[in-house]
């Protein structure tokens, strides 16, 4: 196996990173005022904190986004042989394992919980 | 050669950020150390030659269970402004604690049977891509078990919008 490849891929982005980020540290004017010290934020003038407190509807999104995470995890193994194999029982498989998911995203639906109120 | 360099780099890696996940007195930026220490986790399965749990850590551990919980972390202002101190007086019990816990793990990797039916099966192929071999295990001999990890995963889901909604029902 060519890990050597990887090593030098590896190596250079290491370089590209951290070499940017020195060689702009070393060629850099540095006069610092207040106005540009202050947060961009797209040329207007920032208003309130940057760590605000997330709403919790944020939560339910992300919880919901675990669950499907995992379902793409069992997705993709079927997907890399799904041309290897002949029949409808692979595409039948894949279809009953979504369709039990997508009740829980109705469910989901039907409680109101993907809507933003 | 080069397997070894790489292994021992993000071994280092992950011991480097596993430590600093555990001293960090900022929560969130332990948060961060936490993505930084399964990223290692998932170069040394990648240099194991199991390139699909390698893709799966990543995706699940780093892109779901982080982002998660970095969400919980923002969600409690307190929290994620502060920076508490992570060690107390409990430091005995800790250890005794910890201890034990590194030889039921030792002892369970020593005495666990790793030659399964699925281990067995990959294992006899020859192919280097071990994502086809389980995708072809999946859908063959374990079509009934993957159909019913659909089902677990409902449950989870229903299981976690029940638990959200009953609380936004009771903060109402």
């Amino acid at each position: 196996m060519a890990y050597g490849t990887f090593l030098v891929f590896l190596g250079f982005a290491v370089v590209m990173v951290i070499g940017g980020v020195v060689v702009n540290y070393l060629l850099m004017p540095y006069h610092p005022g207040a106005e540009k010290r202050t947060t961009y934020e797209c040329g207007l003038d920032p208003i309130g904190e940057a760590q605000v407190r997330y709403s919790l509807r944020f939560y339910v999104f992300a919880l919901m986004y675990v669950v499907f995470a995992v379902e793409a995890a069992f997705l993709l193994p079927w997907a890399v042989v799904y041309r290897t194999m002949s029949g409808f029982m692979p595409l039948t498989e894949a279809l009953i394992f979504i369709f039990i998911l997508v009740l829980g995203l109705a469910f989901a639906w039907e409680k109101g919980e993907l809507k933003w109120d | 050669m080069v397997e070894l360099i790489l292994f021992y780099a993000f071994a280092a890696l992950i011991i480097f950020s596993a430590v600093l996940l555990v001293t960090a007195r900022n929560v969130f930026h332990g948060a961060l150390y936490l993505a930084s220490t399964l990223f290692g986790v998932a170069a040394i399965f990648a240099l194991s030659g199991s390139f699909f749990l390698a893709g799966i850590q990543v995706l699940i551990y780093i892109g779901a269970v982080v982002v998660l919980l970095i969400f919980v972390i923002n969600l409690t202002r307190q929290i994620a402004g502060s920076s508490a101190a992570q060690v107390n007086e409990a430091v005995v019990p800790a250890l005794i604690t910890s201890l034990l816990t590194i030889t039921l793990i030792v002892l369970a990797v020593l005495k666990t049977d790793w030659a399964t039916r699925i281990g067995k099966s990959v294992a006899q192929t020859e192919a280097m891509d071990n994502t086809a071999v389980i995708g072809t295990q999946l859908l063959t001999n374990f079509a009934i078990p993957f159909e019913v990890v659909s089902v677990l995963l409902l449950a989870a889901l229903i299981g976690a919008i029940a638990i959200v909604s009953r609380d936004k029902e009771a903060g109402k």
